[in-house]
């Protein structure tokens, strides 16, 4: 895994060019320890949240093998009432990036494509 | 000293960062809780240097369902602290040695990691992992990374290595994450045999363990002397070369041995095929093929990703010493070769042999668990030095998984 000093870039490239940018971290799956993070609210406890993400994770691969289903999973897009949480796995499968944003002030498409942007070159 | 604290639904780890004077061990400690955004704790220092340890508690990630909890605590580097630092090191659940690259600091890192295999080997449960952080990177002096495989060869040690400059707080986290990796792995070996404490943690802060490290002074000022951790020069830490018994040969990788293990496990796997490929026209398909867009089954030349020391739990035996090599063939570069039967095998760094064969592949991590565990046992049971091989069960790239067999070459 790329060191956290890189991985902190990667977080500021993708808090560039989007707006509304909650926190973001980089996750470790097997253990849900966050191997970079930045939030921009100090009440969101991304330690917390980057811990029961990666069960979330870890379940929805539990459902896809349950389903026989043979392929990869992307990215996980969870919308809530005032914020969009995306969730992308990383080449390799062995993190993910965590990233929540305001809901009003971020679009979409923008977000994702920043972000499989930037991340497609972590190794 | 791993505790399942049900109470808080948390499981309790210890980290101990150990390493010779001076060589980052607080400035380490202090980057990651910069880091972590949690502060550190000295109990007292002199002149800057730490007279009994630095403290950082971190809570977060999960495991099994519990928060993991992070006693993070550095280790005095001084000689006059020595029964200290034993102290610290029998509580440790992983060890993050923190390694001094400079020439000078070289030679001092030899003689404390020799130290702390001596205090590590006399502790009972699973092997306590160990994380060579090698700090310092940024000196233009600073010895290279393959002579400090070479003295841990030399040690005989199975050490993960990870670059770092603690001043600029680089490679701290990547550290710390992988040494929390290596705990959990030892935590799920003491589940498994039963061993995992449950309860309140006996020491639960840093004036818990000040109370107690001051407590088991009085009466253990020997301890570091039998333990050869109240060294004063070098030369009294390293431990006299063993010469060979007369006519005695030098040992030999049981490379042959090992691979025919591991064929024999695929063997009678594979005489247990699936439906599925049985039930295709031909009169034989091994997992070696693979259905192509036209739905015909073809042989599968595909090149597998090579494993790597992020497999899941259970997925490498031995579980420490195992993830604690995958580290190196990681962060290696590796050439796999294919044979004309179709086992896929390459050298890593000169040191390691990696060996799958054609049919040690598998649809589901279900499907070749059994294999793994009957290799497993298969190595166990011929073999009692587990630091020089494992087994990984691991994601090939193209959506299955191989077993692979991993092999010292030679011994430094």
């Amino acid at each position: 895994m790329a060191n956290e000093k890189t991985l902190m870039e990667v977080i500021n490239r993708i808090e560039n060019d989007v707006n509304g940018v909650i926190a973001t971290a980089v996750v470790d799956l097997e253990s849900g320890m966050t191997l970079a993070s930045k939030t921009n609210r100090s009440e969101f406890d991304l330690t917390v949240a980057s811990a029961y993400n990666s069960e979330l994770v870890k379940q929805k691969m539990k459902i896809m093998h349950a389903l026989n289903l043979k392929s990869n999973l992307e990215d996980m897009l969870l919308t809530l009432s005032d914020q969009l949480h995306l969730i992308k796995i990383l080449p390799g499968g062995a993190a993910f990036l965590y990233l929540a944003a305001d809901r009003s002030s971020t679009n979409l498409a923008i977000l994702r494509t920043a972000v499989n942007k930037h991340c497609a070159n972590i190794s | 000293m791993a505790v399942l604290d049900s109470q808080n639904n948390a499981v309790v780890i210890r980290v101990v960062y150990d390493g010779a004077p001076m060589a980052g061990k607080t400035t380490s400690v202090c980057a990651l809780g910069k880091g972590l955004g949690a502060g550190v704790y000295s109990p007292a220092e002199l002149n800057g240097r730490t007279l009994y340890f630095d403290w950082l508690d971190y809570t977060g990630g999960l495991f099994e369902g519990h928060r993991i909890r992070c006693q993070i605590v550095s280790a005095p580097g001084q000689t006059s602290l020595a029964v200290r630092r034993r102290q610290l090191l029998e509580s440790a659940d992983v060890v993050v040695f923190v390694g001094d690259s400079t020439p000078r600091g070289f030679d001092a890192d030899r003689a404390y990691l020799g130290s702390l295999c001596s205090v590590l080997r006399q502790l009972s449960g699973p092997p306590i992992g160990i994380v060579l952080q090698a700090n310092k990177r940024d000196l233009p002096d600073a010895v290279s990374i393959s002579q400090m495989r070479s003295m841990l060869d030399g040690m005989d040690m199975k050490v993960g290595v990870v670059e770092s400059v603690a001043t600029e707080g680089s490679g701290i986290r990547e550290a710390f994450v992988f040494a929390v990796r290596l705990a959990l792995d030892r935590v799920r070996e003491l589940m498994r045999t039963g061993e995992l404490k449950t309860g309140k943690p006996d020491i639960d802060s840093a004036q818990d363990l000040l109370e107690e490290m001051r407590r088991r002074e009085d009466g253990a000022l020997n301890l570091a002397e039998e333990s050869v951790l109240s060294h004063s020069r070098l030369r009294d830490l390293r431990e006299p070369e063993a010469a060979p018994a007369p006519g005695a040969e030098a040992p030999v990788p049981q490379v042959t041995l090992a691979s025919a293990a591991l064929e024999q496990v695929v063997r009678e796997e594979t005489a247990t095929e699936t439906s599925v490929e049985n039930s295709t026209p031909q009169a034989v398909v091994s997992r070696a093929h693979r259905l192509n867009a036209a739905g015909q089954w073809i042989k599968d030349n595909r090149q597998p990703v090579a494993p790597n020391e992020r497999v899941p739990s259970g997925m490498v035996w031995p579980p420490i010493d195992g993830r604690t090599i995958l580290q190196e063939i990681g962060s290696s570069q590796v050439q796999l070769n294919s044979s004309v039967a179709g086992d896929w095998f390459g050298v890593v760094n000169d040191r390691w042999r990696i060996h799958t064969p054609a049919n040690a592949v598998f649809s589901s991590v279900d499907q070749g668990r059994p294999a793994l565990i009957q290799l497993a046992r298969a190595f166990a049971a011929n073999h009692s030095d587990t630091t020089e091989r494992c087994v990984v069960l691991a994601e090939d790239g193209h959506g299955r998984y191989r077993l692979w067999q991993i092999q010292r070459l030679a011994w430094g």
